[in-house]
């Protein structure tokens, strides 16, 4: 446990990654900000023992990751897939730019729902937060084959998906 | 090292993973909740102060002083730390009181460890409200609430409320003064939430819904302390 200082500091700089990541893990609402206090309590237990060389967003993403995969297990009939039963937000022929952003972020997350967690947690820490696979390997303690090829099975789930709801909706982000 | 990237992304899918990573993030309500959990739940607990003092209530009282100042020190400017600067020092003072407290049996009197107004007249005690995890997903399990621990979750809530209005962040002071509402409806620091409450809807531009608090908190407190206060807030508005 760290001071008081030292973990307010890390809530303050990190709470709007973790917040985000949740969500782009599949959590919304209030179990989203439960699994975000739950995160950081977690955060705090280990912060005394943090080896400081390690960069701390791929770390936090890990401790989400495991949060949200133990979330979900007891949980599963909460997460199975919606497929394209949810609809895009209409756009009209003149929309302006921020239906357009709408309209492409919620492509995003139909996209995201598709596909399992695994390869899921693996796109989003590569593909959107920017982290190295491996790192990516290590924060999900999976080898570093393994990260690969979900990122290569994540990539074409991704790029399938988006381009039939490109298709079928007439989307133009 | 096996690089099998062999898939790569379409220019649709990076245009969209582009607009993800422009995602607005949460706001500042959302960030002031999860702290509270997090306080409420003593996740900021430091081994330090309870191995210290050594009595559960108190260590509460003590840590979450010694929190609230180091919250203030970091999120706010110079003004704001210097201010809770000045309360880290009360808070050390507190620590020793707290001590002294400790050795003398039934000391039934805790005394107030952040109220910065002068002292208010005799109050009776506030009902014992139980103070609790809003959620079910507490990460430790919540430990019986002395009297001092809700005095000092009052006090946190009112400090937070205090913090955010020196920096305008209206949202922010009306969570907490919200959770104090609920939490504390008829808490010891009812006047000091009152009048911060006038001061956002001041803040919000409703004038008149913060001229009828006014009226109804000069109808409800007639001899506040904070009387002045709430005077100043409508000579400072246009």
């Amino acid at each position: 446990m760290g001071s008081p200082n030292e973990l307010t500091a890390l809530y303050r700089a990190e709470f709007p990654y973790v917040w985000n990541v949740l969500f782009r893990l599949g959590l919304s609402g209030p179990e989203r900000e439960d699994m975000a206090q739950e995160t950081f309590a977690a955060a705090f237990k280990q912060w005394s023992s943090y080896d400081n060389k390690r960069p701390v967003k791929p770390w936090l993403f890990g401790i989400c990751y495991r949060l949200v995969r133990d979330y979900r297990r007891k949980h599963q009939h909460r997460f199975e897939r919606e497929a394209l039963d949810e609809k895009l937000p209409e756009q009209a022929p003149n929309a302006e730019d921020a239906a357009v952003r709408r309209q492409g972020l919620k492509m995003v997350e139909l996209a995201l729902n598709e596909m399992d967690l695994e390869k899921r947690a693996v796109f989003v820490m590569h593909e959107i937060e920017g982290h190295p696979i491996p790192v990516v390997a290590e924060e999900l303690s999976v080898p570093l084959n393994t990260a690969y090829s979900r990122l290569r099975l994540a990539r074409k789930d991704f790029n399938q998906f988006v381009a039939r709801l490109h298709h079928s909706q007439g989307a133009t982000p | 090292m096996s690089t099998d990237e062999s898939e790569t992304l379409t220019s649709l899918a990076k245009n969209l993973i582009a607009l993800e990573q422009q995602r607005q993030g949460p706001s500042p309500t959302d960030e002031q909740r999860v702290l509270e959990r997090l306080v409420q739940t003593n996740a900021f607990q430091p081994a330090t102060a309870a191995a210290s003092v050594g009595h559960f209530g108190t260590k509460a009282v003590v840590t979450k002083t010694l929190f609230s100042a180091a919250v203030g020190a970091l999120v706010g400017g110079t003004a704001v730390g210097a201010w809770f600067s000045g309360r880290l020092q009360e808070a050390r003072e507190e620590v020793t009181q707290l001590r002294a407290a400790l050795t003398e049996p039934k000391q039934e009197k805790v005394p107030s460890v952040v109220r910065t107004e002068p002292a208010q007249p005799p109050t009776p005690p506030a009902p014992s409200l139980p103070t609790v995890s809003r959620k079910p997903h507490a990460v430790e399990a919540p430990k019986p609430m002395a009297k001092s621990d809700s005095l000092s979750e009052e006090a946190a809530l009112i400090e937070q409320a205090r913090t955010a209005l020196l920096k305008n962040d209206l949202p922010a002071a009306l969570a907490a003064l919200t959770q104090h509402h609920a939490t504390f409806p008829s808490g010891r620091m009812v006047e000091e939430r009152d009048v911060m409450m006038i001061q956002v809807l001041l803040g919000q531009g409703r004038d008149a819904q913060a001229r009828a608090a006014a009226d109804r908190f000069r109808h409800e407190h007639p001899s506040s302390l904070l009387r002045p206060t709430l005077d100043a807030l409508f000579e400072q508005a246009p």
